[in-house]
C-alpha cells in the first residue's frame, strides 16, 4: 500500500504544476499521419507497466466513464477492456494533439491529455489490454432491428461492389483487432460504435491514416452501421 | 416609473383596445402572460407549451436581443465577446409556438387580469408570470449614479454597454494597476460571482499585466464556494489563504512569500464600501481609502423594477411566493419566479430560476386542469472558475419542508481534496454547461 | 493533497465486483429527507437535471451524457453508484446525495420513456 501511495504522489506532483493556464498555450494543428509517422511513433512507445496503469485508471477518473473493469458503465461511452495497446496509445496521442476534437465531447479528453506523459499512456493502453472484454448487456442492444446476418457478410466477406473490403482484414474476425493499431470491436458500446462510424462517414472524425476507415465508412448506410454496431457488441 | 402611476393607468384598461391574442379563454384553453424573456420566463413558456399545448403562452420582453448574463464575466477577460452572449428568441417561436411581443407593461389590473403595454395594446391573461430579474441600485452608494456606471465606473452586472467598457477598461489598464472588484451585499445574483469574475481577471493580468493587483472588496467574511476558490487562488495566483480558512485544507497549500494578484478584503479588515470618490478614482472603506485603476462596483440590488411598480415586493425588495406555485402573496393569479423572488434557500442564480419556471409551469397546468398541484423538486447547480482551467461548483437539491424552499443537508460545494482530474474536468462541464443549459431555456 | 484520497477507494473492489445488472442490494440506503414525504412525480423530479443533460433527457452533441431512453436498471444503478461514491464525478455525488431509492426510481421510470432520436438506447 504504501508503494501505492508514493506512486500516486509522484504521479499528482506531475499534475500539480498543470494547474498552471500556461500549460494551456494552443498548439499548432498537428499534422495528419503518415504510416511511417505512425509506425515510428508506436515504435517508440514505452514500455508499459499494467499495474501503474490501473492507478492511473482510478486517478485519472478514466473510470467513471469507462468503468472500473474496462466496461463502460452507460451505452454513451466507449468500452475499453480488451482494447488493443497501439491502438490506445495512438488515440490518447491524437486527443493530445487535438487530431481527435470531433465533438464536444472530446474537450474531455483532449482536457486531460497534456496532464499526462507518454509513458503514463503507455501504461494506461497495457491495463486496457489486459482486461477482459465481454458482450454488451443484452438491454444496451438492439438485437431486434438489426440484421445480424448481413452484417456477418460485411465483416467476414466486405462487399465487392462497393469496393468495402472485410472489417475482419483489420479488426480481425473475432473483433479483437489488428495490426497497424486497428481497433477491436468486441463487445464495443452500440452507441459509441454508431456515433465513431458516423463521425468517419461525415469527416467530423479524421485521425485515420490515409482515411483507412473513412473510405468504408462513407460507403456504408445508416441501416448497415447499425447492423455492424449489434453484431460487434454481441462478441466477446 | 412610480407604483402609482402604474398601477393608474389600469382605469384606462376598460375601454382600451384587446389584442386578438390577448382575448378571453376559448376553446384553445388557458392564456399564460409572461413578463420578462430572461431565463426563468423563457423556461416558463417553453416548458407550459411542452406540458400543454393546448396553453396559450405570451412573453412581453422589452428588448429583441436578449445578452445570457451567466458566463458573461468571460466578455471581460476577452475568452468570448459581447455578441456570444446573444440569445436567439426564434426557437421558442417557431418550435414552441410561444408568441413574443417586444413591448413594457405599463398598467396593471389585477382584479380585471390585464396588462396594458406602452404600445397601447392590452393582454388579458388567466394567470401572469413576472420574471423581471434584479434592477441594481446604484444611488444606494454614495457619490455613485447609473450615468457613472455607464460611463466610467461599470457594474457589468447585467450584461450589456457595460461589460464591453469593463472589457476596454481591462485591456487598458495600466502595467502593475490596481483593479478593484466591490462585492454587492446580500442577497445578490450569482453569489460565486465576483469571487470568479476576480480569478478570471487575475488569470487575464497573469498574462498580459503580471504586476497588476486584484481588489476585492466584500462586505462579507464568507461566501459560497469560498474554500474551494480561495485553494484555486492559491494554486493558480499565489493567494494566501486566511487562516480561518485552513481548515482541510490539502498539503500543497502554500504561504507565499510575495503577495499574489488578488486580494481579498474582508468586511472585518474594512472590505465593506461606504462611498466612491469619482473624481479621484477612489473608494472610501471602512478600511480607509483604496484607489484604483479600474472600478467595478457591483451595487445592492432587488427585485427588477417592474415588480415594485405592481406591488409584488415586500420591504426587503423582493417578492413574497408561495413556493408550492411561485403565486405572489401580494397579489392574486400573478407568479412570480427567478432572481426577484424570495425562494428561501434556493440562491439566485439562473439555474434556480429555470427550476423555479418549471415547478410554476407544472403548478400552472395542474391548477388549469383543476387539480392539486402535486410536490415540487429543485435542483441548482453552479458551476464557477478560478481560472479557465480550473473548475469547482455548487450543487444543491431541494425540497418543500414545512413550507419552506429547504436545500437536502450536506456538502454541497466541491472536496478540498478534488483531483486535477475532478478540478480540469469541471472546468470542461462548465464550458458545456452554458450551452446545455441555454438549450434548456431558450430552444 | 492528503493521504487518504489516495489511497484506492474502499469502494474500489466492489465496483471491480459489480456487474451492469441492477444492483437491488443497493436499494436499501435510505436517505432521511423526503423518504416519509409524498415525493413529487416523476417529470417534476426529472426536469431539473435538464439544464445539464437536455430538456427531457435529450441532448446531442455534449460533454453531458444524455439520459433519454436510458434503461431504468442502468440509471438506478449510475444513480447509486454516484450517491454511494463509487463513482467519481464532479458533481454529480452531490446531487444524486439528495435523491431517495424512490425518487431515483421515479426519475428512472420517466427518462426511459422519453425518445432518444437517433440513437440505439
Amino acid at each position: 500500500m504504501k508503494t501505492i501511495a508514493t506512486t500516486l504522489i509522484l504521479l499528482m506532483g506531475g499534475a500539480l504544476a498543470s494547474w498552471s493556464p500556461q500549460a494551456a498555450e494552443t498548439r499548432a494543428p498537428a499534422a495528419d499521419w503518415t504510416p511511417a509517422a505512425l509506425s515510428a511513433t508506436l515504435a517508440a512507445m514505452p514500455e508499459g507497466d499494467a499495474a501503474r496503469g490501473q492507478l492511473l485508471h482510478r486517478e485519472w477518473m478514466c473510470d467513471s466513464c469507462h468503468g472500473a473493469a474496462g466496461i463502460a458503465p452507460t451505452a454513451n461511452w466507449p468500452s475499453l477492456a480488451g482494447q488493443k495497446a497501439d491502438y490506445t496509445y495512438k488515440i490518447l496521442l491524437d486527443y493530445l494533439a487535438e487530431r481527435r476534437n470531433e465533438d464536444r465531447r472530446s474537450e474531455l479528453m483532449i482536457a486531460l491529455m497534456p496532464m499526462l506523459s507518454d509513458q503514463d499512456m503507455a501504461d494506461l493502453a497495457v491495463f486496457y489490454e489486459g482486461l477482459t472484454p465481454s458482450a454488451v448487456d443484452p438491454i444496451l442492444r438492439a438485437d431486434d432491428t438489426a440484421d445480424l446476418a448481413h452484417a456477418a457478410a460485411l465483416a467476414r466477406k466486405g462487399d465487392r461492389s462497393r469496393l468495402i473490403t472485410p472489417c475482419a482484414s483489420c479488426h480481425g474476425r473475432h473483433g479483437q483487432g489488428g495490426i497497424h493499431a486497428a481497433p477491436a470491436l468486441a463487445g464495443q458500446m452500440p452507441i459509441a460504435f454508431t456515433r465513431t462510424m458516423n463521425a468517419y462517414k461525415s469527416g467530423l472524425r479524421d485521425n485515420d491514416v490515409k482515411a483507412s476507415m473513412s473510405q468504408f465508412a462513407r460507403k456504408l448506410t445508416d441501416e448497415e452501421i447499425h447492423d455492424l454496431a449489434t453484431y460487434y457488441a454481441r462478441m466477446d | 416609473m412610480k407604483r402609482r402611476e402604474f398601477l393608474s393607468l389600469a382605469g384606462a384598461l376598460a375601454a382600451g383596445t384587446m389584442l386578438p391574442l390577448g382575448g378571453a379563454r376559448g376553446a384553445t384553453g388557458a392564456h399564460v402572460v409572461i413578463l420578462g424573456g430572461g431565463v426563468g420566463g423563457a423556461t416558463a413558456a417553453k416548458y407550459l407549451r411542452l406540458m400543454d399545448p393546448a396553453i396559450r403562452v405570451t412573453i412581453v420582453e422589452k428588448e429583441r436581443r436578449y445578452l445570457r448574463p451567466y458566463g458573461s464575466s468571460e466578455v471581460i477577460t476577452g475568452h468570448v465577446g459581447l455578441s456570444d452572449l446573444e440569445i436567439d428568441y426564434t426557437p421558442l417561436q417557431s418550435k414552441y409556438g410561444v408568441t413574443f411581443v417586444f413591448d413594457e407593461a405599463v398598467g396593471f389590473d389585477p382584479i380585471a387580469q390585464r396588462l396594458a403595454l406602452k404600445g397601447g395594446e392590452s393582454l388579458s391573461y388567466d394567470r401572469l408570470i413576472v420574471s423581471p430579474g434584479i434592477q441594481l441600485l446604484y444611488d444606494q452608494i454614495e457619490g455613485h449614479s447609473e450615468a457613472l456606471a455607464k460611463a466610467r465606473f461599470p457594474a457589468a452586472w447585467i450584461p450589456g454597454s457595460q461589460t464591453q467598457l469593463l472589457r476596454n477598461q481591462l485591456e487598458s489598464m495600466p502595467q502593475g494597476g490596481t483593479f478593484a472588484i466591490v462585492a454587492p451585499p446580500n442577497p445578490f445574483r450569482c453569489p460565486p460571482g465576483p469571487y470568479e469574475r476576480g480569478a478570471l481577471v487575475a488569470e487575464w493580468c497573469q498574462r498580459h499585466n503580471p504586476r497588476a493587483k486584484i481588489l476585492i472588496l466584500d462586505p462579507r467574511n464568507s461566501f459560497v464556494t469560498d474554500q474551494s476558490m480561495m485553494l484555486g487562488w492559491n494554486r493558480l495566483y499565489g493567494f494566501n489563504i486566511p487562516l480561518e480558512f485552513m481548515a482541510d485544507m490539502p498539503d500543497d497549500v502554500q504561504t507565499h512569500a510575495n503577495p499574489g494578484l488578488i486580494e481579498w478584503i474582508r468586511q472585518q479588515d474594512g472590505g465593506t464600501l461606504i462611498s466612491l470618490d469619482a473624481g479621484s478614482k477612489a473608494l472610501e472603506t471602512e478600511g480607509g481609502r483604496v484607489s484604483a485603476d479600474v472600478i467595478n462596483i457591483i451595487p445592492p440590488m432587488r427585485a427588477g423594477a417592474i415588480a415594485e411598480a405592481m406591488g409584488l415586493t415586500d420591504a426587503s425588495g423582493f417578492c413574497p411566493i408561495d413556493p408550492m406555485t411561485f403565486e405572489s402573496r401580494l397579489q392574486p393569479k400573478v407568479h412570480v419566479i427567478g432572481d426577484a423572488c424570495i425562494a428561501d434557500q434556493m440562491p439566485k442564480s439562473g439555474y434556480a430560476a429555470n427550476n423555479q419556471a418549471k415547478v410554476t409551469a407544472r403548478a400552472l397546468v395542474d391548477l388549469f386542469a383543476g387539480r392539486e398541484p402535486g410536490p415540487p423538486s429543485w435542483q441548482n447547480t453552479c458551476y464557477a472558475l478560478a481560472g479557465s482551467e480550473y473548475g469547482l461548483f455548487v450543487a444543491a437539491v431541494y425540497r418543500l419542508q414545512d413550507g419552506r424552499i429547504t436545500a437536502h443537508p450536506g456538502v454541497r460545494f466541491q472536496s478540498l481534496d478534488a483531483t486535477p482530474a475532478q478540478i480540469r474536468l469541471g472546468a470542461v462541464y462548465q464550458q458545456n454547461w452554458l450551452a446545455s443549459f441555454t438549450e434548456d431555456c431558450f430552444a | 493533497m492528503s493521504i487518504n484520497h489516495l489511497l484506492p477507494n474502499r469502494h474500489w473492489l466492489m465496483l471491480l465486483a459489480l456487474t451492469s445488472t441492477l444492483v437491488s442490494s443497493g436499494l436499501q440506503a435510505e436517505t432521511p429527507i423526503g423518504a416519509d414525504a409524498a415525493i413529487a412525480a416523476p417529470e417534476t423530479l426529472a426536469h431539473p437535471c435538464a439544464g445539464c443533460h437536455g430538456t427531457n433527457g435529450w441532448i446531442d452533441d455534449s460533454a453531458f451524457m444524455p439520459l433519454a431512453g436510458m434503461p431504468e436498471s442502468i440509471f438506478i444503478e449510475t444513480m447509486l453508484d454516484f450517491r454511494e461514491e463509487r463513482r467519481a464525478s464532479t458533481l454529480m455525488g452531490m446531487v444524486a446525495q439528495g435523491y431517495s431509492d424512490a425518487e431515483i426510481q421515479a426519475m428512472a421510470r420517466f427518462f426511459v420513456n422519453q425518445p432518444s432520436e437517433g440513437t440505439s438506447r
